[in-house]
């Protein structure tokens, strides 16, 4: 438990520090850290101007993480994303050497996924499933840890290309970022309107010590009660038919357990309670969910039917 | 087995002690109410120990058959999860999982019976039972036996059966009760003649509007504001007596018109 107290105390630190340059926005730093902790990816949806590169960049400099930033066009090319051939001139010879792409990262910030085309879309669900890229006939893996935090503007959905629901489904979060509260906000114009010397961060989670976080978010025990509710629920989004067209597959149970686990790592705690999986709940199932005509005619939206279900 | 195994079966334990005893306490009133029950049919006590002893029996199975480390933590809620997620976890080890083994281990040592217990539950079953044990002791001291019950049973139901229907009793004057609340014939024409000007007392309890059908044991005041006649002391006033009206001006011709 004293290991735990550390974690806690770690987690705690790390916050704090994310603090000192973000105002607000708790929940989502929570939860794009959690994911982090289970080694996945995510959706981040919001309006321009809600600090999601800003909280992404400090991030990567608290963990000591590399960091890169992907800006989504329709004329963006997979190789702007992995990486390509080019021809160099070394010692009098010519040859093919691997450019890396900006893919060559820790954390990867692919701003509006929407509006890349297809094609571009599916490199980089490639490289976030497989932790590697391929190009041409070579395989190059992804250095460990790698984690892709890809965005949306949900306005502005003009030409787009928007995420199919079996890449979405690739992601463990969908979060939302929301505006600050007024108090907040007089705290961010104080900050970033006057001048403001950026705190100097060091980073307070090194990577040695980030995977062994992502290890013992794996090691938490899940009672057999506990997954036969997370089961439960995952399956009450299929037969719900009079709110939900297709419900959660089963990657959404291994998402929120693992996500339950990863909560309940970062509260200190050395077992998995209900609280945590309604907590991550809502994150976890809200782009994995298919609502029909009727739900839409009641103005319901995923998280309206979530917490229905969780009710 | 490990140190967590025999601490998870050492609060089990305790739990199937605590269900002894709810168990035996619902045995008890169980053979309480069916010897309440049947003091009317003069049933041997042999009965009620036997019906008893199969609830007894009964909810000890069941009970046993339910136990949950669920219980336990829902008596204690700082353990809330802990005691089942160890047990599902025994044959698991990692770091984790054995810092919870530990926890489980040092919170299990501080666990008493007494802490286990629904106190709620024992709560309502003692005081259940003392109730009923009660009745046993008291029944008996305000006459209340079996053959007392008995006799006044078939008598009700003779008196019942006599009086063909006329439960509420009769009006007539032979069934009339004098309680001393009524005037009758005799007190009318002491008061007064038929020209008095009576008033009516305060305290009227002695004129018992209901009994108005009899029109010469009514007394009222001779005025014309018999239509707002406000008696009270007797709940009975409250009623509406304008369809009386008619009698009581009748009565009053009846006391005007010469014999």
């Amino acid at each position: 438990m004293e290991n735990l107290n550390a974690v806690r105390a770690t987690v705690e630190e790390f916050f704090e520090h994310l603090g000192r340059v973000i105002v607000g926005q708790d929940e989502m730093l929570r939860q794009v850290f959690g994911a982090i902790l289970c080694d996945s990816n995510v959706l981040l949806e919001g309006y321009p101007g809600l600090a999601k590169t800003l909280s992404v960049h400090t991030i990567a400099k608290l963990l000591d993480l590399k960091f890169s930033r992907i800006q989504g066009t329709p004329d963006l090319m997979p190789s702007d994303i992995t990486g390509t051939y080019v021809l160099e001139e070394r010692n009098g010879k010519r040859q093919f050497t691997f450019q890396e792409g900006p893919v060559f990262a820790n954390i990867v910030l692919m701003d509006e996924i929407n509006r890349a085309t297809p094609k571009t879309q599916s490199a980089l669900l490639e490289a976030m499933q497989e932790k590697q890229v391929t190009v041409g006939t070579k395989t190059f893996p992804l250095e460990r840890p790698f984690f892709v935090l890809a965005t949306q503007n949900p306005i502005e959905q003009e030409g787009t290309y928007p995420l199919p629901e079996a890449q979405s489904d690739r992601f463990l979060f969908k979060v939302k970022a929301i505006y600050p509260s007024p108090e907040q906000e007089i705290e961010i114009v104080n900050r970033f309107a006057e001048e403001w010397t950026h705190p100097e961060l060091k980073p307070t989670i090194n990577k040695a010590d980030l995977a062994r976080l992502q290890r013992l978010v794996r090691q938490v025990p899940v009672a057999n009660d506990i997954k036969d509710y997370i089961v439960r629920l995952i399956s009450k989004t299929r037969h719900h038919k009079e709110l939900i067209e297709f419900g959660a597959s089963p990657r959404a149970s291994i998402g929120l357990t693992l996500a339950s686990k990863a909560s309940a790592l970062m509260k200190g705690r050395n077992y998995v309670t209900k609280e945590d999986v309604h907590e991550m709940a809502l994150p976890v199932l809200r782009h994995r969910l298919i609502l029909n005509f009727e739900a839409e005619r009641n103005n319901f939206d995923e998280d309206a039917v979530i917490q229905y279900l969780l009710k | 087995m490990t140190s967590v195994q025999k601490a998870l079966r050492s609060v089990k334990r305790k739990l199937r002690v605590l269900s002894l005893v709810h168990s035996l306490l619902l045995g008890v009133i169980a053979f309480l109410v069916v010897y309440v029950g049947g003091v009317f049919f003069e049933v041997d006590w042999r009965v009620p120990a036997a019906f008893g002893g199969i609830a007894a029996l009964f909810a000890l199975a069941r009970g046993i058959k339910k136990i949950q480390l669920r219980e336990a933590e829902q008596r204690i809620p700082r353990i809330e999860w802990q005691l089942r997620t160890a047990e599902d976890t025994l044959n698991k080890d990692n770091e984790v999982v054995r810092s919870l083994h530990e926890d489980v281990l040092r919170q299990v040592e501080h666990i008493r019976t007494s802490s286990l217990l629904n106190k709620r539950k024992l709560l309502v079953q003692v005081a259940v039972a003392c109730v009923l044990f009660a009745m046993v002791f008291v029944l008996p001291t305000v006459g209340f036996t079996a053959s007392a019950v008995k006799e006044t049973t078939l008598t009700g139901l003779s008196t019942l059966v006599n009086n063909g229907g006329n439960f509420f009793g009769d009006d007539s004057k032979d069934n009339q009760k004098d309680d001393g609340r009524s005037l009758k014939e005799g007190d009318i024409e002491r008061v007064g003649g038929p020209s008095a000007d009576l008033k009516l007392q305060q305290s009227t309890n002695e004129i018992d509007l209901n009994k108005v059908k009899d029109e010469q044991r009514l007394l009222f005041t001779r005025q014309s504001q018999l239509q707002g006649l406000g008696v009270s002391a007797d709940a009975s006033y409250e009623e509406d007596i304008s369809s009386d009206q008619e009698l009581i001006e009748r009565y009053f011709k009846n006391l005007e018109e010469p014999e």
